[in-house]
């Protein structure tokens, strides 16, 4: 069996109420969902129990102080203390506001014992959090944070399990504790109880597919945090808020590209800080707000590590979604930041910017770069799928330098499915992004006329291409698209034609409201 | 394709493309490198039909395009700049193009990109290989019926290292999407392409 490493578990009981700023003596409750989840020693004193009703509480002690459980303040004024304990210990993992989890070898060693640096821990967190915490430390995951617990009761705050004692430290205890380290439902450990299961020690003692068995996958947990086997490594993570980026607008940005420049920057000078770390971001928080104090907060992962492109293009991605939503964006964009969320150390998966790619394409990029510069980033494009009826509306193009080359996120082409209403393949080669002016007339010199039935007044004979008038020799049509009724500003109704003229040329012309205009050409 | 001279597409040659199908032609030269890795850097054409890119062939995530707006001094730039990335740069090149290729010309030598100048009556700057589409017939429309299916041109090679022009007949598309030589035995059979009812099925 591996032996589970030596682990540091800082808790701090009833953290919510901490959070608060709720003195101890004074009986309050957070509910959440109508049920206590944090009292104050105050209202436990008073009767007051976690999990027990509004109703029954407020009957056990009246003058109990009911607030809501906020998780974001919850991790507000929990980040003070990570940031406290990083100093002392860098690797450290935040299992939940109150809790905290890190590795004791180094700090250990450094400090001169389990039991010395735990005492420096309880100081410190009492120090920076006001408040009375436990510090437990033992072999494994389970074992340690079980440690922390009993020891936020004693009154020295600080209790080591000795090296290798671990299971004898854990079995006498009741199976209870599995609910209290949270990760297994009550039912479950009440059916551990009514199963004669009522030591941690029974149930470590049967056999692991015994218990998978008849427990499932859940059952296998809860053998294996009995066992003191949960040899899970603590995530190293670190305390972020050193590393993000902002910049805000002293006038307000209107135009969403301007934004996405700006936000690239941003992540480059993001990626330099992290990778100069040896670091790259998993979890990027993207932060936009504009100039009437609207918000758009999003996160956006990514297990292989997000490069500058990537962020960039997340941003992208987050802005167009918030500018198509009916009640999204109203005003210029005042500010936006990118905050590292959850950072690692770079194992080399990621490579460099343009890492593992073929000569080809690591020349293409960087004649991009070069490119973007002489002429500006919006004169540099890529296609991006947006899917619609007519060739305009079928693809969009975005500066190259908004998209992350290496790994194309955006769809370049529609599938498998139809698009009904679309014209059947070819598609033109020459797409105007304004339509072309031009006429479409019968044998007699006069414009054809389409009706709002669909009909034709007279079949095309000529075509004015420039200032040249063009024989039609076939032509088809009309196909007629109506679209957006509902909206009274970008509702379109037109009637679309494909004609081949003398010379061999054909072209999509299209008829709206009586003016005709040249919609694409096939070259 | 039998049409160029040495079966493919010469590093650090200038190809004209030319006549009423020229997009396409060129797109269909520039497809066979760009599904093999290459890039593909479309310059100065700013209206370019990313959907008839795809269904010539190249793989648009190795397609950029590049506005080169400000006369022939900002296209050559641009061109240039281009050239040090891309293997293959399309272009319709500008008036007075020609009094600055010779900069460009050397690049492309240098770095062995192909650049192909399109232009609907000509390419705007002297070619290595000029192609250009004549004859062109559109198959799949009536007098108010079908719709564009396939179309049939006629390409005629010419150029400083081909001592006769060469001349051969297209699909740019056949019905099947796929650019081929025409058979002989279809060679006149493009204007009775018959359009038949399930034609609109193939929408996508």
């Amino acid at each position: 069996m591996v032996q589970p490493p030596r682990l540091v578990t800082v808790w701090c009981p009833e953290w919510p109420t901490v959070a608060a700023g709720i003195p101890p003596d004074q009986p309050a409750a957070i509910f959440r969902s109508n049920r206590v989840i944090a009292c104050t020693p105050g209202a436990a004193a008073a009767g007051v129990q976690a999990g027990s009703r509004r109703r029954a509480a407020q009957g056990a002690c009246p003058q109990l102080l009911i607030l809501d459980h906020d998780p974001d303040r919850d991790a507000r004024q929990f980040a003070p203390v990570v940031r406290a304990v990083a100093e002392m210990a860098p690797k450290l993992e935040v299992v939940e506001p109150g809790w905290l989890c890190l590795v004791a070898r180094g700090p250990s060693r450094y400090f001169g014992g389990d039991q010395t640096m735990a005492e420096r821990l309880l100081e410190l967190v009492g120090e920076v959090a006001g408040a009375s915490a436990g510090v437990g430390v033992a072999d494994g995951r389970s074992a340690s944070a079980i440690a922390a617990r009993r020891a936020a009761r004693h009154p020295s705050g600080v209790l080591v399990v000795p090296s290798g004692r671990s299971t004898e430290f854990v079995d006498p205890l009741p199976v209870a504790w599995l609910r209290e380290l949270g990760e297994i439902t009550p039912e479950l450990v009440d059916l551990f109880a009514r199963l004669g299961l009522r030591r941690l020690g029974q149930l470590s003692a049967l056999d692991a597919g015994d218990v998978l068995a008849r427990f499932g996958v859940e059952g296998l947990h809860a053998h294996r945090l009995a066992g003191g086997s949960d040899t899970r490594q603590p995530a190293a993570t670190d305390p972020p808020p050193e590393w993000w980026v902002e910049h805000p607008f002293l006038e307000a940005v209107e135009h969403l590209e301007a934004v996405v420049f700006v936000a690239k920057r941003l992540a480059d000078q993001l990626v330099a800080n992290l990778s100069g770390e040896g670091r790259v971001c998993v979890r990027l928080v993207v932060i936009i707000e504009t100039e009437y104090g609207e918000r758009s907060e999003r996160a956006w992962y990514r297990d292989q590590g997000l490069s500058a492109a990537a962020m960039v293009e997340r941003v992208r991605w987050q802005l167009e979604g918030w500018a198509a939503q009916p009640d999204g964006l109203s005003g210029g964009v005042a500010l936006i930041r990118l905050v590292p969320d959850e950072i690692r150390s770079d194992d080399g998966v990621q490579g460099g910017l343009w890492g593992g790619r073929s000569q080809a394409d690591h020349d293409a990029a960087r004649a991009i770069v070069r490119l973007s510069g002489i002429a500006g980033e919006q004169a540099v494009k890529v296609p991006v799928w947006a899917g619609g009826r007519l060739p305009v509306e079928r693809y969009r193009w975005v500066p190259a330098s908004s998209v992350d080359l290496e790994h194309r996120s955006d769809r370049l082409d529609h599938g498998d499915g139809p698009w009904p209403g679309a014209l059947p393949a070819p598609a033109p080669t020459i797409v105007p992004e304004q339509p072309v002016p031009t006429m479409l007339l019968d044998e007699a010199g006069q414009q054809v006329q389409v009706s709002g039935r669909g009909e034709v007044s007279a079949a095309p004979a000529l075509i004015v291409i420039g200032s040249e008038r063009q024989r039609v020799d076939a032509w088809a049509g009309p196909w007629p698209i109506e679209q957006r009724w509902w909206s009274s500003d970008r509702s379109r109704r037109l009637a679309r034609f494909q004609v081949v003229t003398e010379h061999g040329v054909a072209h999509l012309v299209g008829v709206e409201q009586q003016r005709w205009s040249i919609l694409a050409t096939y070259s | 394709m039998p049409l160029l001279p040495n079966a493919g597409l010469q590093r650090g040659r200038v190809v004209g493309c030319t006549g009423p199908a020229a997009m396409s032609l060129a797109l269909t030269l520039a497809s066979r490198s760009v599904v093999v890795g290459s890039w593909l850097a479309v310059v100065g054409i700013p209206m370019l039909g990313a959907e008839a890119t795809a269904e010539f062939g190249i793989p648009l995530s190795r397609l950029v395009v590049v506005d080169a707006v400000g006369g022939p001094t900002v296209w050559a730039e641009r061109v240039a700049a281009a050239a040090d990335g891309f293997e293959i740069v399309m272009t319709r090149p500008p008036a007075g193009a020609e009094r600055v290729l010779r900069k460009v010309r050397t690049r492309l030598q240098a770095r062995g990109v192909v650049l192909i100048a399109v232009g609907p009556t000509s390419a705007g700057v002297s070619c290595d290989l000029e192609l250009t589409t004549t004859s062109v017939a559109w198959g799949g429309l009536g007098q108010g019926s079908g719709h564009l299916i396939a179309r049939r041109a006629t390409v005629s090679a010419s150029g400083r290292r081909m001592p006769r022009p060469v001349e051969l007949d297209l699909w740019l598309p056949a019905p099947d999407g796929q650019v081929s030589l025409v058979a002989t035995d279809d060679r006149k059979g493009v204007r009775h392409l018959s359009v038949t009812g399930d034609v609109f099925s193939r929408a996508g």
